[in-house]
């Protein structure tokens, strides 16, 4: 008796304890990947890069809320908050705890993370250049649109050298970093710029819809304008206008030309397809009459066209001094206007504009003759009579609308905001009675919340 | 009934501990000095009678058994002669009867529901014999057991915390998840409901909240077995569904919640957040018992809540703002769309029939229920149906083989809520401008939006034409073999699966609503999720001496919970009435995912009892858990525990009115693991671009990602006084450090957080428990009882970052996490009212001077702390009931203080013209500054709206503080001379009410004291009040 309750027992321990099988514990990751396995060819590394482009589609990003909102708190456009959205921009009244300042930050620095591993990937072999020199781009495009937006250039009693981190490692190095200055985040970009047009061939094709060689000429075009070297500006732009890829669209195609969902002779746009968008949160949504369409144009906007100018015809008049564009970005129903963020149009202009700037020799004649053609193109009968840096911003201003260019490019004249009236009944900066004077701290929006509690090397900035 | 240890291991295996019948005389023994000798409530007369017949090798045990001190019969108790388990009910006239013993010495057992139990040996000689037994009421709960995680303990001996609600507190009830019940019943838990919606997920907090990142929910185990809780659905848009609303209440024999590290400790992690240990019926020997039952209510908002303004004040106030009325409206009319949206006398009703019974080999329970309930908003409702068969089999003396299988099917039609979404009736109901037109004037829902009056959808077009249902279809089987390999030597094997399937239907009608764009769409989605649990029990008794008992136990236990969802969208619908993915134009998207986590665990406990005054326990646990990395993966854990029967020492027997007192302590070790899955590892994320496959940094990881452990001790006294007066105390505290926290990282990482091992946090408080029989006659008995629970809760240590600085979580309304506050203690700007003199908005700031003032201007306004949270600090119940003759009425009170709520979408509805003209708003919007010298509630209202004054801020900020009768039952037990003509053993009809009362203290909140667990108000249908009226028919 006593032996078989020895055996038995030992019997049952055993079972109790064989019960266990190590596989249990061993987690599945169906729908991710351990990111050591993650890379493994060019396309792996491609794929980084797209997903850059990815996280730039999301509303809070390109998608919609970086486009609208810049022109909504300009003298572009208002918010009539007819869903509750774009009021915090169309009264410039920015908080730490807002999403519109946490969806850029977070966002576009996850897309500088993306870039950074394929930019610090061992990775080497046929087409790895040109998906690393798209990944510089990446970098330097999502840096230059952090310090647009939280850069303390154009404030005057903070800090005027508070920059934006500029980050070029993934997951090693500093996780708590400070702000660099803004010098060293401008240098940083155009040599991002250098670097990603050495390692891109100019005849590879990749499409408009990912960033590519022309792309970030053009986009050299922008940062030189902003950091006033204007020579380098101007070479950029001409690299992109002699290469006789493109062409100003005429005045007769330029509805169809936007209305097709992509953008007239675009260097690099974003694109959304009928299954992979934004949804409800599309920009169309916001700026067309639909359930949201709290953005509309100011009577300022319209009236700034000529009669003739085909691009007035991409505004529609509601009567009453209700305005709204319809014409760039058509499809609220199924999202699938693509975003330009950098058009032939604007380099031209950067080109015009750098000029006018440097005023040298006859330089301001031929930025008049640049402002003139693109306006004559568009139907316009204005006739410039100079080309001086007005005049450019003038011919800007028609072009660019809602396109999330405005508010930087008086920012970047240090011209103040102005208030131009807008229909009764709805909230404005300055309760619509005055200009944001230039230098005013809400020219740049505030650090987040939830960086500023992470991240105690990080500075606020002025007025926040 | 074997007692080694004090351990009692379910009534079946008691029968083969044979060895000891030196354990059976302590337990008699320890019966009469519990009941102190001068009150002996057994009276045995065990008459000898001459054999009858010289063949009679048996003989028969009859008797009465009644109540101690009324002497009314108790139909219904259960007698068992424990060696064969065989025996009788007590019939109406209160006898029993046991034919065909075996002649010999047996144990009897003589228990009754809510009476203590009393066990006794007799011998039985040839013919009758008679033992009559009087049976006390078990005031003190003594006589219970505890039903743990590996077997039940009498409560004598558990030296954990546990607090039990019996069955019939929880059935036939106008509830949808049996969870519900618990509010209020049981001392040291919240719960707070997801919504009013019925089905909801109910957010249970048992002793606070223990953790800021990793979970903070229970575990639920039936009968012996972790099961699957929460929401099993994916759409979080729509009303929240969880799984426990297939659980048939009626089902449940009892619930027991188990709250510190001794007695959550078999289940380790997993029960880290306390234990919910649902017992349910199982087949019990005797003849067979029916029930019927049967209910029907109606139901209504429990509080109005905010009203929306009517068209003319709006009209005033537009005119007040800017100069002019809402264009259009020709005053003739004002829309309420809080009408369109209510349910009124939502119907709920429930019938359930169960049967019982069993010869002793083989014992049964099988019950099946159909309970519907509409909710408070249109188009919102609850079925469910369910059906349990339990089956114990014994094969011979040594084993035994049990199946418990019940499998329900649940189905919420639901609606958006809980945010802002368009498609939200609650939403309408206050969004929606009381200038638009509901219907027309042929009476259809108006779908112009021109005349709606806002952007948002016409409630009452859209509850009627888009689907939201969600179906839960679970099975849940339980298995179970029990050998008894020797005298002292048991092993138990249990197999459990918990099948749950979800399927979910999205369908938006296409001239109406979300998806006109498309033409109408249909989403389809079917969520998989297995969780079976293998656990394994070896048992050893062991007795050194006549005074020491020890029991020894081992388990391994192994959980593998896999999840498998898949989800197809369509667009472009054919034609109304189709609502399939058929039927739609175009495929607009599919996705299907997979996931999994295990646990595995081996355990092992000792239990010492000695001389039925003192006990011990100490148990181990070595746990290893998916979510962690190898290296990190096992944790040990552990907890140890003492009891002291103190009126078992002679110095406190002789305390006349003294007649039970009960020390107990704990003290151990936990571990939470509930982190998302997959933290550890650093992945990445696959998207699409283009229709290009696309890549996204997903998670940091973090290799050393390890258990969250808590130390926690416990210490509790349980009492009876008097013979009548009974109850217990509880101080506990519980120390948790390595806090699974999501460290905020600096966004320029890519990454919003990494989950680490950092921060410290403590939970402390008071549990009390008072139950007294003031008087009790044949028929008159009155009694009442109470519970009071205090908590509080603070974080001690936190993150740090590069600087050394600490991380804080906070947010425009709280601090999350913050050293020296409670988790998500309320932090804001203070409302200091409006400024008499102009109609601006006042808030207070700080004068630089310790003292101060008040500011206009919403950015330099300093915040402040608002010294209390989300959830109570302070909360309990009162109940009382009457018996007069067949009459009774119960009635319980919940309470709760020291917690405050956040109005959230005070935002929009008290904007003070930032959205007037956009949107509706409260009524309350109308008490409003006009001319100097006004005191009014709100500010001026200007375009725009008042220097930020619909910010967050105190304004919106209110005490949750309030009084709630939970319910009010008046019943009547037709007489058994009634009865018996048409062959019942019982009927009972009642009327019930719940939620009938509520007062809140603070009469600025107008919403539902009852918010969710985060206790912000959010656009959900509020909770409900209710009559119904029922009939419980046993025989």
């Amino acid at each position: 008796m006593k032996k078989l309750f020895k055996l038995t027992f030992a019997a049952l321990l055993t079972m109790v304890v064989v019960t266990g099988c190590e596989d249990i514990l061993e987690p599945s990751v169906d729908q991710a990947l351990p990111i050591e396995t993650a890379i493994k060819t060019v396309d792996d590394l491609r794929g980084f890069v797209l997903g850059s482009h990815d996280i730039m589609n999301r509303a809070t990003i390109y998608g919609r809320d970086m486009v609208a909102g810049v022109d909504a708190s300009s003298d572009n456009a208002f918010s009539n908050g007819n869903s509750g959205r774009f009021i915090i921009h169309s009264q410039i009244n920015y908080t730490t705890t807002n999403g519109y300042s946490s969806g850029i930050w977070n966002g576009l620095y996850q897309a500088i993370a993306n870039a950074n591993i394929v930019i610090n990937s061992d990775l080497t072999g046929e087409g790895v250049d040109y998906v690393k020199g798209q990944a510089y781009a990446v970098r330097a495009l999502s840096h230059f649109n952090l310090i647009l937006f939280f850069g303390q250039q154009w404030v005057t009693g903070g800090d005027p050298n508070l920059g934006v981190p500029y980050v070029t490692t993934y997951a090693e190095g500093e996780n708590y970093p400070p702000r660099d200055p803004i010098a060293t985040v401008w240098t940083n970009i155009a040599s991002d710029l250098n670097q990603a047009a050495s390692m891109m061939d100019p005849a590879t094709n990749v499409g408009v819809e990912q960033l590519n060689y022309w792309a970030v000429k053009g986009l050299q075009s922008r940062v030189h304008l902003y950091t006033g070297d204007f020579a380098a500006a101007i070479a950029a732009a001409d690299a992109v206008i002699n290469s006789g890829r493109y062409t100003l669209v005429s005045a007769d195609g330029l509805a169809a030309a936007w209305g097709a969902g992509t953008g007239p002779n675009s260097l690099f746009e974003l694109a959304f397809t009928s299954t992979d968008n934004v949804g409800f949160d599309n920009i169309a949504r916001i700026y067309r009459p639909t359930n949201y369409g709290d953005v509309e144009a100011t009577a300022d906007l319209y009236n700034a066209y000529d009669a003739d100018d085909a691009r007035r015809g991409l505004l529609t008049d509601y009567g009453n001094g209700r305005y709204r564009m319809t014409g760039k970005y058509v499809d609220d129903l199924t999202a699938t206007d693509n975003i330009r963020v950098i058009r032939y149009a604007e380099v031209w202009l950067n080109k015009a504009e750098a000029l006018a700037r440097r005023n040298s020799g006859n330089d301001r004649a031929v930025a008049q003759d640049m402002i003139n053609a693109l306006s004559a193109g568009r139907g316009s009968s204005r006739v410039y009579a100079d080309g001086s840096p007005t005049s450019v911003l003038a011919e800007r201003r028609l072009e660019l609308a809602m396109e999330g260019h405005r508010f930087f490019d008086l920012a970047r004249h240090g011209l103040s905001i102005p208030n131009p009236p807008i229909p009764a009944g709805f909230a404005r900066f300055n309760d619509g009675a005055s200009p944001l004077t230039f230098g005013d701290y809400r020219f740049a929006i505030p650090i987040p919340n939830a960086e500023m509690n992470a991240n105690s090397n990080m500075v606020q900035n002025s007025g926040y | 009934m074997c007692r080694l240890g004090g351990l009692r291991i379910e009534v079946f295996k008691t029968e083969y501990f044979r060895l000891h019948p030196r354990a059976h005389q302590t337990k008699q023994k320890q019966n009469m000095r519990s009941n102190m000798f001068k009150k002996l409530q057994i009276v045995a007369f065990v008459v000898l009678l001459a054999p009858l017949a010289a063949f009679a090798q048996t003989g028969s045990l009859a008797g009465r058994v009644t109540d101690a001190s009324t002497g009314e019969p108790l139909t219904g108790a259960t007698v068992l002669v424990t060696e064969l388990q065989r025996g009788a009910s007590v019939d109406l006239d209160g006898n029993y009867r046991v034919e065909n013993l075996p002649l010999g010495s047996y144990t009897v057992r003589y228990s009754y529901v809510g009476y203590r139990t009393e066990v006794t040996t007799v011998t039985i000689q040839s013919g009758n014999n008679e033992l009559n037994m009087q049976l006390r009421l078990d005031a003190t709960g003594l006589d219970e057991v505890v039903i743990t995680g590996i077997g039940s303990i009498e409560r004598q001996a558990f030296t954990g915390a546990a607090s039990t609600v019996r069955g019939d507190r929880v059935g036939n009830l106008p509830i949808a998840s049996v969870d519900q019940a618990l509010m209020g019943a049981a001392s040291g838990l919240t719960v707070n409901s997801a919504t009013g919606t019925p089905g909801a997920v109910q957010q249970i907090r048992i002793r606070g909240v223990s953790s800021v990142n990793a979970g903070v929910e229970p575990l639920f185990v039936i009968d012996g077995v972790p099961v699957v809780s929460g929401d099993n659905a994916s759409s979080t848009a729509t009303s929240s569904f969880g799984v426990m609303a297939n659980i048939n209440p009626n089902d449940i024999e009892s619930i027991t919640v188990l709250k510190d590290a001794a007695a959550t400790a078999p289940y380790g992690a997993r029960g880290s957040n306390g234990v919910i240990v649902i017992t349910t019926k199982q087949g019990r020997a005797g003849q067979t018992q029916y029930s019927i039952s049967a209910n029907r209510g109606y139901n209504n908002r429990a509080v109005e809540g905010e009203k929306a303004i009517d068209a003319y004040k709006y009209n005033e106030l537009l005119i007040q703002r800017a100069g002019t009325g809402r264009a259009g409206w020709d005053g003739s009319y004002s829309t309420d769309w809080g009408d369109v949206i209510r349910n009124e006398d939502a119907v709920q009703q429930e019938y359930s029939v169960s049967a019982r019974g069993g010869n002793g080999t083989t014992n049964f329970y099988v019950s099946g229920s159909v309970f519907g309930q509409e909710g408070p908003i249109i188009g919102s409702s609850l079925d469910r149906m369910t059906g349990k068969v339990d089956i114990a089999h014994r094969f011979d003396d040594r084993v035994r083989i049990s199946n418990s299988m019940s499998g329900s099917f649940a189905e919420q039609d639901g609606f958006l809520e809980g945010a802002g979404y368009f498609g939200s009736p609650i939403l309408a109901e206050y969004f929606m401008l009381p200038f638009g037109i509901a219907y027309n004037d042929d009476g259809t829902p108006n779908i112009n939006r021109a005349t709606i009056g806002a952007s948002i959808f016409n409630p009452a077009f859209i509850q009627e034409e888009d689907i939201n249902r969600k179906r839960n279809y679970r099975l849940l089987n339980n298995t179970k073999l029990d050998i008894n390999v020797a005298e002292n030597l048991a092993f138990t094997s249990r197999l459990s699966v918990d099948f749950i399937q979800t399927n979910e239907k999205y369908y938006r009608n296409r001239y109406h609503g979300d998806a006109v764009n498309f033409n109408g769409s249909v989403n389809d989605i079917t969520n998989l999720n297995i969780n079976y649990v293998w656990q394994n029990i070896v048992q050893y008794l062991y007795n050194l001496d006549a005074d020491n008992e020890f029991t020894f136990r081992v388990l391994s236990e192994t959980q593998k919970n896999t999840y498998e969802g898949l989800s197809a969208t369509g667009r472009g619908i054919a034609a109304d009435g189709l609502v399939n993915l058929n039927t739609t134009v175009t495929p607009f998207s599919v996705g299907g995912s997979t996931s999994d986590w295990g646990v595995q665990s081996f355990t092992g406990t000792v239990n010492w009892g000695w001389r039925n005054k003192l006990y011990a326990d100490a148990n181990f646990r070595y746990e290893g858990n998916s979510r962690f990395s190898e290296d990190e993966r096992w944790g040990n854990f552990w907890a140890v525990g003492a009891a002291y029967v103190l009126t078992e020492e002679r110095f406190f027997r002789d305390i006349n009115w003294l007649n039970y007192l009960r020390a107990r302590a704990s003290y151990g070790k936990t571990g939470n693991a509930s982190v998302a899955l997959n933290s550890y590892q650093a992945t990445v994320g696959f998207g699409g671009y283009n229709n290009s496959p696309s890549i996204l940094t997903s998670n940091l990881g973090n290799r050393s990602l390890s258990w969250e452990t808590a130390l926690s001790y416990d210490l509790g006294l349980e009492f009876e006084l008097f013979e009548r007066v009974s109850g217990s105390a509880t101080f506990f505290r519980k120390d948790s450090k390595d806090l699974l926290f999501s460290v905020p990282l600096s966004r320029t990482t890519g990454h919003t957080s990494q989950t680490q091992n950092i921060g410290e946090l403590y939970n402390q408080g008071l549990e009390v428990d008072l139950n007294v029989n003031v008087y009790r006659s044949r028929d008159l008995s009155w009694s009442f009882g109470g519970n009071f629970t205090r908590l509080k809760n603070e974080v001690t240590k936190l993150p740090k970052d590069g600087a050394g600085d600490n991380i804080e979580i906070t947010s425009a309304t709280r601090y999350t996490a913050v050293e020296g506050y409670a988790v998500n203690t309320w932090f804001m700007k203070e409302w200091a009212g409006v400024d008499p003199a102009n109609g601006d908005p006042l808030w207070y700031v700080d004068d630089g001077n310790g003292g101060r003032t008040t500011t206009n201007s919403y950015a330099a306004a300093t915040a402040y702390s608002q010294k209390s949270g989300a959830l109570p600090n302070m909360f309990g119940g009162f109940n009382t009931r009457v018996d007069f003759k067949n009459f009774y009425a119960s009635a319980n009170i919940y309470y709760a203080f020291g917690y405050k709520i956040f109005d959230n979408w005070a935002f929009y509805m008290r904007s003070d013209g930032a959205f007037y003209g956009a949107f509706g708003m409260y009524s309350r919007q109308y008490d409003r500054w006009q001319q100097p010298g006004d005191v009014a509630e709100n500010p001026l209202p200007r375009p725009g709206g008042n220097r930020n004054s619909n910010s967050a801020s105190s304004r919106f900020l209110y005490d949750g503080d309030h009084l709630r009768l939970k319910d009010l039952r008046i019943g009547y037990n037709i007489p058994r001379s009634v009865l018996e003509n048409v062959g019942l053993t019982s009927a009972n009809v009642y009327f019930l009410g719940t939620n009938l009362w509520t007062h809140a203290f603070d009469d600025n909140l107008k919403y539902d004291p009852e918010a969710r667990a985060d206790g912000f108000t959010s656009l959900q249908a509020p909770p409900m009040k209710s009559v119904t009226f029922g009939v419980i028919l046993n025989f």
